[in-house]
């Protein structure tokens, strides 16, 4: 429990068991839970009447309505599907930053990210998968349901370091080809790579019909770069070191991060991926139900 | 006659304008080039740039890319600040080390605008001569008139600028050792300046210039730039003289540093009358007798004769007065004829009505008639002074009523140290073989204050004795002032009388007959190079070769006669007993002495009428204890005077060197009230009332020549070019750019402050 505790802020997954995880999109799955199928059929959940046509399935008539009204109208169900939720993390070395003034790294404050979800989909009886990737897939989880499915996750991440280069292209194409069943893929990174390519990445992720959120996580000091005095920047994932006056290039480096995240955002938002940034200086009890509080108002 | 200001304007103009058409180069130098030696502090910035590079931290950093892309935009434009702002933050240290070094321009040019020219030192000569004195048809006179404009001078002059006044009399006075900045005080003291009674002095006054130039050139190095302005009515001896080499050199010399600027205070008017001369003419006057004074008249006018009254005041009364009609340029002599009914010193003033310079409209001057005469006749044998004894002797033809006190002794030579010199006012020595070294020291001191001396050198004289009288010496030359060689050989030697120049001979002028001409000298002593004697020495009578026989000098304040022959005919102990002389035997023998006597004891013209400006001399008596005189003055002040310690014969010398306003002057003791020989008359040089001005030309042309030796440069001429130099160099100016560095500095130091500030904050 110590370990899980380590993942678990309280409040953070008081606010989202709350809320929920919707999928945006109905999913096709063997459980039946909170989640829409667009598959009519054997679900014992009516849906709706609609009058007969030709070429109907007469087996889907309701004859009791025949018999009262004369008149036939097909009795349509509501398939419920569980959901399959996709974690993936980046692992990439660039995640291991942390400012001066946050309390966690990028990747710890992913990590606790990625179990919250977790916990709350398996909450919801729904499966959650989870997958490390840096320049491609290091490790997955395969998807389920149960609840020793945490423990994985937990030992997963555990285990999990950030020293590697970010290629998320060939990383989340590959991963797309790996995810057997449709279902809700959430992306915890930085985003710290060629914006072009990383929507090639979630690009793959879309062409399997995926539902795809996306998390950036950033530092508060990457977003406002707060440095006074010149420095000698020290780069990661082999960046070669840099010389700088960060009074003189605050205002261009605001610029262009700021022109990235824009980017990022328009993109995702044209590609039907729900973006969310999120500041590591601020707790994840106020981002994470937000992202799903926005959700939400967008699935209803 | 007008002197035009313009004239000298014009021709500076001139000189300007040929500078200005010429290529001047300017030139450049430091005042303090070792202030330079700051600019290294324009290295701290440097380093302090490099160091900080130094010193930065080290952060990893994770947006690497966007880093790069910021740095990549904003690079360029932050490198191109830091260097300005280097650059700015190095000029400032550069300008400041190089203000501090005073730089300046050097720049051939005669003007120097009148807004924004470099300080200067300005010096203010005024002519304080009595010329200045001159009152104009608006009655107001030239001094005020040079005040005036010397006012409107200091006025006009910028704050920083460096005052010096002088004044050009004489002696040249420069009143600031030191310029001053503090032109409320200049202004103060040139208020306080008066005219004199003197003339003014060009060649003490350019002295005084270039000394006190010189002075305020190292005390007061900023004042890169001189000017000189001279006010002055360009009248009296000094610019009438033309000017000598030395003047010229030293008007280079100061032009070289200055510029130089005649401010003609002259409205062409030269209409001036003076008392130029009086004199008493009769040569030995006696109480009730007529005596002549004689008055010059000179009319300076060229053009216009006046008829004016001369007047002749006697002890402040009028007692004659004729009328006079005088020529342009003329110098009219006036007599009067007067007798003295006392013996004593009468005060003599001659009187003009008053023109437009009054202050020379009187003279004064003393007449002594004295019936006292103490005459000692030393010997050294028996029967030497007996001619000289009998026809020095008043008494022989003493009228009835004639109180006159005449006393003769006789004495010998060895009792010299018993001899009542103190009381003598003449001593004649006769044929005296040799006379002792401490008595010559004492008969010295007694001609030098003012005593005769006769002497008779006769058959028994040891020449080196009197050549040893050489010694004695006054600032006139020798007491003995000849060389004596051989006896002449025995013959008869016709005397010349030398047209009757001498005082002396006056009275035989007209009377050939009267037996001078015809006294028999028969031998005499030959002086050695006779015909160059020293310029304070006269030859009465020589032979009719030209051979001196009677001589007089100078010497103090009392007069010397020689004969070169013996007093007696009777004694003759060289070689053969031949007579040198019939000299004592002879009608002419008895006037003759007693003109002698008469000029010798006369009070020396040269002591009780002197110049403003020449200091006045005497003797006190031992018999007088007090420490101190008191000078009367003729302005009603009082002087007091300290006598020098006393010579050989207990008499202590005196000087008085503040006789500077004409009139007559009289000391007194406590102990001796006022005497007729405590009087000094003191007149005005009279050259200063020329006030022509046509002289000064000479200097207009000198400036002009100046000028011109720029024109006619001729490339091919060495000479010349080393003289066009010299007058390019005496026409540059130094432009300091100590104010320009340091304004740079401000507007340095300000952009530094802005675009520091200004780049913050586009940064933050």
């Amino acid at each position: 429990m110590s370990t899980q505790g380590k993942y678990f802020d309280p409040q953070t997954l008081a606010k989202i068991r709350s809320i929920g995880l919707r999928a945006r999109y109905l999913v096709e799955g063997y459980i039946a839970g909170m989640h829409r199928s667009p598959h009519q059929g054997r679900s014992i959940e009516f849906s709706q009447h609609r009058e007969y046509v030709p070429g109907d399935d007469l087996r889907q008539v309701d004859w009791k309505v025949y018999g009262r009204t004369d008149k036939f109208y097909l009795k349509q169900y509501e398939a419920e599907t569980n959901l399959i939720c996709h974690l993936l993390l980046d692992c990439s070395e660039s995640m291991s930053y942390r400012g001066p003034s946050s309390p966690l790294s990028k990747f710890e404050y992913a990590q606790l990210a990625i179990v919250s979800l977790a916990y709350l989909v398996l909450s919801q009886q729904d499966s959650i998968s989870v997958s490390l990737i840096d320049q491609n897939l290091q490790q997955q989880i395969t998807p389920s349901n149960s609840p020793a499915q945490l423990n994985h996750v937990i030992g997963l991440l555990e285990q999990s370091q950030s020293i590697r280069r970010t290629a998320l292209e060939p990383a989340l194409r590959e991963t797309a080809s790996r995810l057997k069943s449709r279902g809700v893929v959430v992306l915890v990174s930085d985003l710290l790579d060629d914006p072009e390519k990383i929507l090639q990445g979630l690009q793959h992720l879309r062409y399997q019909r995926h539902d795809v959120i996306v998390l950036q996580v950033l530092d508060d000091a990457e977003l406002s770069f707060p440095f006074d005095q010149p420095s000698r920047f020290l780069g990661m994932e082999g960046w070669e070191p840099l010389l700088a006056d960060p009074r003189g290039i605050r205002q261009a480096y605001q610029k262009e991060i700021q022109q990235h995240i824009s980017k990022l955002r328009e993109a995702t938002r044209s590609m039907e991926i729900d973006f969310q940034l999120m500041n590591t200086s601020q707790p994840l009890y106020l981002t994470l139900p937000h992202m799903l509080a926005q959700r939400r108002r967008r699935i209803s | 006659m007008f002197f035009p200001t313009a004239f000298y304007s014009k021709a500076s103009d001139t000189f300007s304008h040929q500078l200005l058409e010429q290529p001047f180069p300017l030139a450049s130098g430091l005042a303090a080039g070792w202030m330079l030696w700051w600019a290294l502090a324009g290295l701290i910035p440097i380093a302090l740039h490099l160091w900080f590079q130094r010193q930065r931290q080290e952060i990893p950093w994770a947006a690497m890319q966007f880093l790069l892309a910021a740095i990549q935009k904003q690079s360029r434009r932050i490198r191109i600040q830091q260097l300005l702002l280097l650059l700015l933050r190095v000029a400032i240290l550069l300008a400041l080390a190089l203000a501090a070094a005073q730089p300046f321009l050097t720049q051939a040019s005669e003007s120097w605008g009148s807004i924004s020219r470099p300080p200067m030192l300005w010096i203010g000569v005024i002519d304080n001569s009595f010329s200045m004195q001159f009152k104009d048809s608006s009655r107001v006179s030239r001094w005020e008139q040079a005040i005036a404009q010397a006012r409107k001078k200091m006025e006009q002059l910028q704050p920083g600028d460096g005052i010096v006044l002088m004044t050009m009399g004489s002696p040249a006075k420069v009143l600031f050792s030191e310029a001053t900045f503090d032109r409320s005080s200049a202004l103060l003291e040139l208020s306080r300046l008066q005219p004199t009674f003197t003339s003014s002095n060009l060649d003490s006054t350019l002295s005084a210039l270039e000394q006190a130039q010189q002075r305020n050139r190292q005390l007061h190095p900023e004042l890169t730039n001189c000017q000189i302005d001279f006010f002055t009515d360009v009248a009296g001896p000094t610019w009438t003289r033309p000017p000598e080499s030395s003047t010229s050199q030293l008007l280079r010399k100061l032009s070289s540093n200055a510029k130089l600027n005649l401010e003609a205070i002259n409205d062409g008017s030269s209409d001036n009358v003076a008392v130029t001369e009086v004199k008493v003419r009769t040569n030995s006057p006696e109480k009730d007798q007529d005596v002549v004074i004689a008055a010059q008249v000179t009319n300076f006018s060229t053009s216009q004769s006046i008829d004016l009254p001369v007047q002749l005041v006697i002890d402040g009364q009028t007692v004659q007065s004729i009328d006079t009609k005088i020529a342009p340029r003329e110098k009219k002599q006036v007599e009067f004829i007067h007798r003295f009914a006392e013996s004593k010193t009468y005060r003599l003033e001659i009187h003009i009505p008053q023109d437009q310079l009054a202050i020379d409209d009187r003279r004064s001057s003393l007449l002594t008639l004295s019936d006292s005469l103490n005459t000692l006749i030393l010997q050294d044998i028996e029967g030497q002074s007996k001619y000289v004894a009998l026809a020095l002797n008043k008494q022989l033809n003493t009228q009835p009523g004639d109180t006159s006190s005449v006393t003769i002794s006789t004495a010998f030579v060895d009792q010299w140290q018993d001899l009542p010199l103190d009381q003598t006012n003449l001593v004649v020595l006769c044929n005296i073989s040799s006379i002792p070294e401490p008595f010559a020291a004492l008969l010295g001191d007694y001609v030098r204050r003012g005593g005769g001396l006769l002497v008779f050198l006769g058959d028994r004289i040891d020449p080196s004795s009197y050549q040893s009288l050489t010694k004695i010496q006054s600032p006139e030359g020798a007491l003995f002032p000849l060389t004596l060689s051989t006896p002449s050989p025995l013959g008869l030697y016709p005397i010349d009388p030398r047209n009757y120049e001498s005082p002396i001979l006056k009275l035989f002028e007209g009377f050939p007959d009267s037996g001078l001409l015809t006294t028999p000298i028969f031998r005499f002593w030959n002086v050695d190079a006779f015909d160059k004697l020293p310029s304070n020495l006269t030859i009465d009578i020589s032979t009719e070769r030209e051979t001196p026989l009677l001589v007089s000098n100078r010497f103090g304040q009392g007069k010397i006669s020689w004969w070169l022959t013996a007093p007696t005919p009777q004694e003759a102990s060289i070689g053969e007993s031949d007579p040198w002389n019939a000299l004592g035997a002879w009608p002419s023998f008895l006037p003759l002495m007693r003109e002698q006597a008469s000029y010798l004891t006369q009070r020396n013209e040269n002591v009780a009428d002197r110049l403003v400006g020449d200091s006045i001399s005497g003797f006190l008596s031992p018999s007088i204890s007090d420490i101190q005189l008191t000078m009367l003055r003729p302005d009603q002040k009082t002087d007091l005077i300290t006598p020098s310690a006393p010579q050989q014969d207990g008499y202590r010398p005196w000087i008085y060197s503040n006789n500077d306003v004409p009139g007559f002057y009289q000391y007194q003791t406590s102990s001796m009230p006022s005497a007729d020989n405590t009087l000094f008359a003191v007149n005005l040089e009279v050259t200063e009332s020329d006030l022509s001005s046509d002289g000064a030309k000479r200097y207009a042309e000198w400036f002009r020549a100046s000028a011109s030796a720029t024109e006619t440069t001729s490339p091919d001429t060495t000479d010349v070019n080393a003289n066009t130099t010299a007058n390019y160099i005496a026409n540059t100016q130094r432009i300091p750019l100590f104010p320009w560095c340091l304004g740079s500095l401000l507007g340095l130091l300000v952009s530094e402050s802005l675009l520091a500030y200004w780049l913050g904050r586009s940064k933050g």
